[in-house]
């Protein structure tokens, strides 16, 4: 019997049976959805993290220093041997704290950095108006800010020409050099608001020049370790104490994130596949009542000429179309929700080809392996019985 | 050509043993026309059953055009099921959720013929049997006696050499009964072996020859 006509004739079953079949389908439905929408919250997880790691700035190495008794932290004349290390671009330092910015009558409260010129290319950013800061600023303490978009929202509302004017930050007046592109990033997690300001200026917001957090630039990808290298040994030989200071590699991290959404990825892809396989047992479920409500029609086909095969043929095909309609309706379900799920509560998804593919097959198959032992009950009737079958 | 020689039939039914045929001989010519008559229970429907190679004798053999069917496969009973004989039993068997036209072309089906092919001939054997214009009615909005021919329609669709049928009159008025018969004896006449199980006695004065089965064995065999 030719494929075609097998399928078509399963699908008649199906439609004869619209509301059971549905049901029926259920399992396989969930199943497909939930993979598909679970594995792709877990690789849009990873691309939004790997986006933010990336967007910090490339090659790049992170200090931290705790110090060792009263000396916890470097100074920023210090930084100037670190620029002479072989393949170091930029040497940034940062110190962050909170404060209020304040323009006219509005005040907001914002994460004030204080760093040097060497910032905008360590941690990749860029200017859209304006100016960044620069050294002379740096040498001279001179009270100059750069303001994060969403602080010029905040202050200015639609006010056009914000550089030149002048903000209070925690009641410290500064003058506004520049304004940052925009680098987004929603919900609570804004890269966008933020001041920055010289480091020499930040005795007076931030309360000292303690530097504690370092960011070290390589000048290019396979010079990380090198750059690593030549930081750890220089802050050894600073602090003489391992523990007083770490360097994290931005790599290393890329990694270690690669490899906890793998981890989660596969743990939610793997328990939406056992709802498949419920589902698959739901299937054979219904294919042995069908077997048994259809013994005389089984009678009447082998009595008809239909062979062993044939009748398997029948009641494979006919599991497989379940599933596999199941299955379509499961990836659209699938792909819906991860939409829904990234529309209203801005979840990052992204549903790839080769995960719909593979739960698309898995219901198939899993169509085919829970169809086979009905089937073959089904093959395996005497034709006498079955036509005496009431 | 069907030659049974010293067939018997026993059910085994847990310590009991059933002996629905002991012992029955039995020649049919090609083109022959014969009736066989029996009270119930006699063995006659098993009798058909293992002619119609839907069964196997427990002994004895049984030669379809000189093949001997007790040594066949499952695929190749199927087979003869398929391309020598057709069925038509009392209940008609038809397939409730397909309509008449459909029902016709499963034997094709299973013969392996194209769609198109499968779609002309069922609807020629339809109207052979006077229903070309009930090609699109399922089984449950037809007469009885609509629906035998049906499932005679089907019977024939194939082309076979040894038509069977069951008391095919059994769940019929006698008008209906009478057409049914009138079409079997038709396409008898047309070069087609038909051997027929009835209970009617009048019916079965019909038959040029009749067979007479009684427990399981053959008791009277007439030649008019
Ligand atoms: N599957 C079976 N298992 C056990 N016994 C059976 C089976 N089929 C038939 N028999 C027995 O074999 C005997 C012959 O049955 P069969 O159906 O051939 O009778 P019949 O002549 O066709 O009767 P009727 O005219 O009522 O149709 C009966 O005693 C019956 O009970
Ligand atoms: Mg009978």
């Amino acid at each position: 019997m030719e494929f075609i006509t097998a399928v078509s004739l399963a699908w008649q079953g199906i439609v004869n049976n619209k509301l059971r079949s549905l049901l029926t389908m259920l399992g396989v439905i969930i199943g497909v959805a939930s993979v598909i929408s679970l594995v792709a919250i877990g690789t849009g997880t990873n691309k939004q993290v790997t986006e933010r790691i990336q967007s910090l700035g490339s090659n790049l190495l992170t200090v931290q220093v705790r110090g060792r008794g009263s000396d916890t932290s470097l100074r920023y004349v210090e930084l100037a041997d670190l620029k002479e290390l072989e393949h170091v671009s930029a040497v940034a330092p940062a110190l962050t704290g909170t404060a209020t910015v304040k323009y006219g009558s509005v005040t907001h409260d914002t994460l004030v950095e204080a760093t040097n010129t060497d910032y905008s290319t360590a941690r990749n950013l860029a200017v859209a108006s304006g100016r960044f800061l620069s050294d002379l600023d740096v040498t001279f303490h001179h009270k100059v800010a750069v303001l994060g978009t969403e602080v010029v929202e905040n202050l200015f509302g639609s006010l056009n020409s914000v550089v030149g004017q002048r903000i209070l930050i925690d009641g410290i007046e500064f003058t506004v050099v520049g304004v940052l592109e925009s680098k987004g990033g929603g919900g609570g997690m804004s890269q966008d608001d933020r001041v920055i300001i010289p480091l020499t200026s930040a005795n007076l917001v931030l309360g000292g020049q303690n530097i504690r957090t370092l960011y070290v630039q390589a000048d290019a990808s396979d010079t990380v370790k090198k750059v690593e290298e030549g930081l750890n040994d220089w802050l050894l030989k600073r602090f003489r104490d391992e523990d007083s200071f770490s360097v994290f590699n931005q790599a290393d991290m890329l990694e270690t994130v690669n490899e906890v959404t793998k981890i989660l990825s596969l743990m939610l892809g793997g328990i939406a596949g056992i709802s498949l396989l419920v589902g698959g047992i739901g299937i054979m479920n219904i294919m042995l009542v069908s077997v048994t409500e259809r013994t005389r029609e089984i009678g009447i086909r082998k009595a008809l000429g239909a062979r062993r095969r044939d009748i398997l043929n029948q009641f494979l095909v006919e599991s497989m179309v379940l599933s596999g309609s199941g299955g379509i309706i499961g990836i659209g379900v699938g792909v819906g929700l991860s939409l829904v799920l990234e529309r209203l509560l801005q979840m990052p998804t992204s549903v790839s080809l080769l995960p719909v593919l593979i739960a698309f097959g898995s219901a198939v198959m899993i169509g085919v392996f829970f169809g086979i032992y009905p089937a073959r009950r089904a093959a395996e009737l005497n034709p006498i019985q079955a036509l005496q079958y009431e | 050509m069907i030659e049974l020689r010293d067939i018997t039939k026993t059910y085994r039914m847990g310590k009991i043993a059933v002996h629905a045929l002991r012992g029955v001989s039995l020649e049919v010519k090609a083109g022959e026309l014969v009736a066989i008559v029996g009270p119930s229970g006699s063995g006659k429907s098993t009798l058909m059953n293992i002619i119609g190679c839907f069964d196997v004798p427990t002994s004895g053999e049984y030669r379809l055009e000189g093949k001997e069917v007790g040594r066949l496969t499952d695929n190749d009973l199927a087979r003869l099921r398929n391309r020598k004989i057709g069925f038509v039993f009392q209940k008609f068997n038809l397939l409730p959720q397909l309509t008449a036209w459909e029902n016709v072309q499963v034997p094709l089906l299973y013969a392996g013929v194209r769609l198109q092919e499968r779609r002309e001939r069922a609807a020629k054997a339809l109207r052979q049997v006077g229903l070309g214009d009930r090609l699109h009615h399922r089984p449950n909005e037809m007469s009885g006696g609509q629906q035998q021919r049906v499932a005679i329609a089907r019977a024939l669709v194939t082309r076979p050499s040894f038509l069977l049928a069951d008391e095919p009159t059994g769940n019929l008025d006698s008008n209906s009964g009478r057409e049914i018969m009138d079409l079997l004896f038709s396409l008898n006449e047309e070069g087609t072996t038909l051997i027929v199980v009835t209970h009617d006695g009048l019916l079965a004065k019909r038959f040029p020859r009749l067979v007479e089965i009684r427990d399981g064995q053959l008791v009277r065999e007439e030649v008019q």
